[in-house]
């Protein structure tokens, strides 16, 4: 699949990407510059690098995949994200813009000063950025692989090194402005092949909606094996969906690059309307033309009838066949554009985690200096890069789906309620919060360990322990339930002082309107 | 100042009541749509594929909501906001 076209169009992605973080980095010296851009991005640019940053390539790809193998799951995985944007907007956005200046922890920190609880959120925030990029190395390495023919290894350590360059030099300005640069492209590249898609049905959607169902028809014959066919697995995988958006640190880490809450409301209006707009396209126009058009033409397929490349290369032979080589290498070029916005969105939320959280804050109890840290994050952003690309490489062939639901699930189950609670509920105590957010990171990793995408798939055993590879509709409640009856318990702690660090923190985090 | 963010905390709490209000009808929506999803797999595993107009349908009603949700909350915000803005109405003298 190797053509000039997509190779020149990489190499402009890149050479454009590394031209930022040149720029970057003259304007990028003190810590709040590094880990917050200086509060200096609007929330216009910020909406468009929160969707920059969400819309990652197994999710646009994965999702045409789906749909193209007849997984009716493809739909769920669409309508999810927006409702999780929502609550972010009501009951996040605003308080962690208020409360912090450059990481999550360090907001819930505020509420229970000292090292247990910061430590602790901190880990569950790396363990869900390393699970996401172990998902996005994998997707990447096989995705160049395919488009530019280099071997996987080799694609793995491109990107990790790109991903490197931008945050250790770039720092957040970098990673701002290639996640926008990313998601204007992906505007553009998702609009060209949704334009050639109606020319090629005469502008008549039904007409698409027909020869689509007629393959369907003819194509698919057994049954699916999708989240849909059990409740509990549907249900689960929804809010592992939609609640886990509001626990990924590496979103939510993009609310300090705005000035004030305001923006940060403006930010997550503009990322909404993107994303819908994009989900919206993929799943409605370019899903079914993929399965309309791509079915049928056997140059798509391999000697034993499968789509060369896999599911994912669906919309990939679909540009193709609409706009030739010259589609085919921008949708190349906008696929490995969204693949280095995500994992530079991801290793600044790892590498400020280990080095402002964990060294600057539990290590050092706030006596490193700025240099001090700023060096730790170089060294931290080295360190992620080269465990995601070993992680990358040893994970080659897992399901990426199955990797970005692990990361979706701990970020429901172990990082939102402590979240939450903290902001919201005046009862929470320090062990209540240690509790809930144990509880919820444990269960919902031995829950995906016991399920059969591990337990069988991975690890060879005849029948899974827990029947399902979605932990997060009993994990979740767990979490809330244990982090609630641990404070009850610890009563205390419920102290005059607990309850004036409360009522200051909730002032200040409505401060901004006043 | 006691009495200023006092009141910055008495309108954060009547807030985030209309916000649980806003966030609890998209979840319970939700919630159906994703029921619905399941029994209609159940009768064909592609239904939700095949029958465009109900998945359209269910994301397009997800999607107003998460979006009419934005912008309620805008409008909270900005009487909010408006009302801040207005100077204390002043009582009867003593």
């Amino acid at each position: 699949m190797r053509s000039p076209i997509a190779i020149a169009l990489f190499i402009i992605v890149i050479v454009s990407t590394l031209l930022i973080t040149r720029w970057a980095a003259r304007r990028t010296h003190s810590r709040a510059e590094f880990y917050a851009a200086g509060s200096s991005i609007t929330g216009t640019q910020n909406g468009l690098a929160i969707a920059g940053d969400f819309m990652s390539a197994s999710t646009i790809l994965g999702v045409a995949g789906l749909a193209f193998m007849g997984n009716s799951d493809a739909v769920l995985y669409i309508v999810a994200p927006l409702l999780g944007f929502t609550v972010m907007l009501l009951f996040i956005a605003e308080p962690l813009r208020n409360l912090g200046r450059y990481t999550v922890p360090e907001v819930v920190a505020l509420r229970f000063p000292g090292r247990a609880v910061r430590a602790f959120t901190a880990a569950a925030a790396l363990v869900v950025t390393i699970f996401y990029l172990i998902a996005q190395m994998v997707g990447a390495g096989a995705l160049i692989e395919i488009l530019l023919g280099v071997p996987y290894s080799l694609a793995v350590v491109v990107v990790a090194t790109l991903m490197m360059l931008y945050v250790a030099f770039g720092g957040m300005l970098a990673t701002t402005w290639v996640q926008i640069t990313k998601a204007v492209v992906l505007v553009i590249g998702v609009l060209l092949m949704t334009v050639l898609t109606f020319d090629r049905v005469d502008y008549d959607i039904d007409s698409l909606y027909q020869i689509a169902r007629a393959q369907m028809d003819t194509v698919f014959t057994g049954n699916t094996t999708g989240a849909l066919n059990s409740l509990y697995s549907t249900l689960s995988l929804g809010l592992a969906l939609s609640l886990g958006v509001c626990g990924l640190p590496h979103v939510l880490m993009r609310f300090f690059t705005v000035p004030d809450a305001r923006q940060a409301r403006r930010s997550i209006i503009v990322a909404m309307v993107l994303i819908a707009l994009v989900f919206l396209i993929v799943l409605f126009v370019l899903s079914y033309a993929a399965i309309a058009f791509v079915y049928g033409k056997p140059e798509f397929f391999d000697d034993n009838a499968v789509l060369r490349g896999g599911a994912n290369m669906a919309v990939v032979h679909l540009s193709r066949l609409l706009g030739g080589d010259v589609l085919m290498g921008i949708v190349a070029a906008v696929t490995f554009a969204t693949i280095l916005a995500v994992v530079a969105g991801l290793t600044m939320a790892s590498a400020g985690a280990l080095a402002h959280d964990l060294y600057a804050q539990v290590f050092r109890r706030g006596a490193a200096t700025e240099q001090q840290e700023l060096r730790v994050f170089r060294v931290a952003t080295l360190a992620v890069t080269v465990v995601a690309a070993l992680l990358g490489v040893a994970f080659k062939g897992t399901n990426i789906s199955f990797l970005v639901s692990l990361a979706f699930s701990v970020a429901a189950s172990a990082n939102l309620p402590v979240l939450l609670l903290s902001l919201y509920w005046r009862g929470l105590t320090r062990r209540g919060a240690l509790a809930g957010g144990a509880v919820g990171l444990v269960t919902s990793t031995g829950m995906l360990i016991a399920g059969p995408a591990i337990w069988v798939d991975v690890l060879g055993y005849e029948r899974a322990l827990f029947g399902s590879n979605y932990p997060t509709l009993i994990a979740l409640p767990l979490a809330l339930v244990t982090a609630w009856a641990t404070s009850m318990l610890d009563a205390r702690h419920h102290t005059a002082d607990a309850r004036r660090v409360f009522e200051e923190l909730s002032a200040k985090a409505s401060q901004a309107e006043a | 100042m006691a009495d200023e963010s006092s009141e910055i905390v008495r309108r954060a709490r009547a807030r985030t009541r209309a916000c649980l209000v806003l966030a609890g009808v998209s979840c319970v929506v939700f919630l159906i749509f994703l029921v619905l999803l399941h029994r209609s797999v159940q009768t064909h595993p592609l239904a939700p594929l095949r029958d465009v107009s109900f998945s359209f349908l269910g994301v397009g009603i997800n999607f107003a909501l998460a979006l009419g949700s934005v912008v309620a909350f805008g409008y909270w915000r900005r009487v909010e906001r408006m009302r801040a803005a207005q100077p204390p109405v002043k009582g009867p003298g003593r």
